[in-house]
């Protein structure tokens, strides 16, 4: 039993260096599930399509962020959305590649990323066993903060939509999945 | 029992905050070919490393009149530690459409490895442990065309 307790602390400081410390992360832990049960519980207000309707990509945005680096990684200095948190990392989104989830330095709190394919049956676009994507609390406030995922190798090319909730905001960002693989380099 | 507590806390934000997150600790998604430094001159596409690959800044190449004939794009693979250049041309005709990449460290910079007419990629060189800036042109019968993406 001892073992599994330090099983679940072990796997734990991979995303959370401090919740293992006692009390305080009782109430941390308790917290954020309340956070995400609030968030969870807001209803997804993504953009139905017509069938062979246009996909309504969300516009790529300029971000003041050239030249900063978060543990030797560069943050690019576009992403796609109104913020606080864009999607980023590729111009073009194909099957596979990495994609990138940038939180500005004015937002600290939590985050829960939701959605599915908006021309077609498909779920959450990202690799996650669970369907959604939970941004976790700045462990330093005033930081722009990079969470890295990726799409599935198997997923359709289409519209696809995802809901991006937070304490005080909730966006929206459309991107399209293009068929084939990505272009070289 | 409040040991018990106690790590179901644990647990119960692994729960949370574990599902498809992937923190920024470079090298631990992948087996990386090369690493930083020892990237320099290494084909990203073949290495792998462009399996990883982001775009991490996007410039045009403009001729001189200042029109846009493509765009120079600044990669870099977390897996690798290591950034490159790629150009994209928009022309419709076959050009010369070359890429270099360059870091603040003074690393030999890195040339086209790889071009046919249309895209183009360099070698990769050190992006970990320096910042980097893509260099992009574009060579037609009608002129050229150069565009800079700049890290530093």
């Amino acid at each position: 039993m001892v073992f599994v307790g330090r099983l679940g602390c072990l796997a734990l400081t991979v995303i959370s260096l401090s919740a293992c410390g006692g009390v305080q992360d009782q109430v941390s832990a308790s917290a954020a599930s309340t956070q995400l049960a609030q968030f969870q519980s807001r209803p997804l207000a993504l953009p139905s399509l017509a069938p062979n309707g246009s996909c309504p990509v969300t516009p790529r945005l300029d971000l003041p962020t050239t030249g900063k680096v978060i543990h030797g990684m560069p943050v690019p200095n576009y992403g796609f959305g109104e913020g606080p948190v864009y999607l980023s990392g590729q111009l073009e989104w194909y099957a596979g590649q990495v994609s990138i989830f940038l939180i500005r330095p004015a937002y600290a709190g939590a985050a829960l990323t939701r959605g599915h394919r908006l021309d077609g049956s498909g779920g959450f676009p990202f690799n996650s066993p669970s369907g959604q994507l939970a941004i976790p609390p700045a462990a330093q406030p005033s930081q722009w903060r990079m969470i890295t995922s990726s799409l599935p190798n198997t997923i359709a090319p289409g519209c696809y939509g995802v809901q991006i909730d937070g304490d005080d905001f909730s966006e929206v960002v459309v991107f399209k999945v293009l068929t084939g693989p990505p272009p070289s380099g | 029992m409040r040991m018990f507590v106690k790590r179901f806390g644990a647990l119960l934000m692994a729960a949370l905050f574990s599902t498809g997150i992937s923190l920024s600790v470079p090298g631990t998604a992948y087996a990386a070919a090369c690493w930083d430094r020892g990237c320099n001159g290494g084909n990203p596409q073949t290495s792998g490393c462009a399996a990883t690959g982001i775009t991490v800044l996007t410039a045009p190449v403009k001729n001189p009149q200042g029109t846009t004939w493509g765009y120079v794009d600044l990669r870099y693979s977390n897996a690798c530690g290591a950034n490159w250049s790629r150009t994209r041309s928009g022309q419709t005709a076959y050009c010369a459409v070359g890429s270099t990449i360059y870091n603040n460290k003074g690393d030999t910079p890195g040339p086209t490895v790889y071009q046919d007419g249309w895209t183009s990629y360099s070698t990769m060189l050190s992006g970990y442990s320096a910042l980097d800036r893509a260099n992009g042109f574009i060579t037609c019968d009608y002129g050229s065309a150069v565009g800079w993406a700049n890290q530093y």
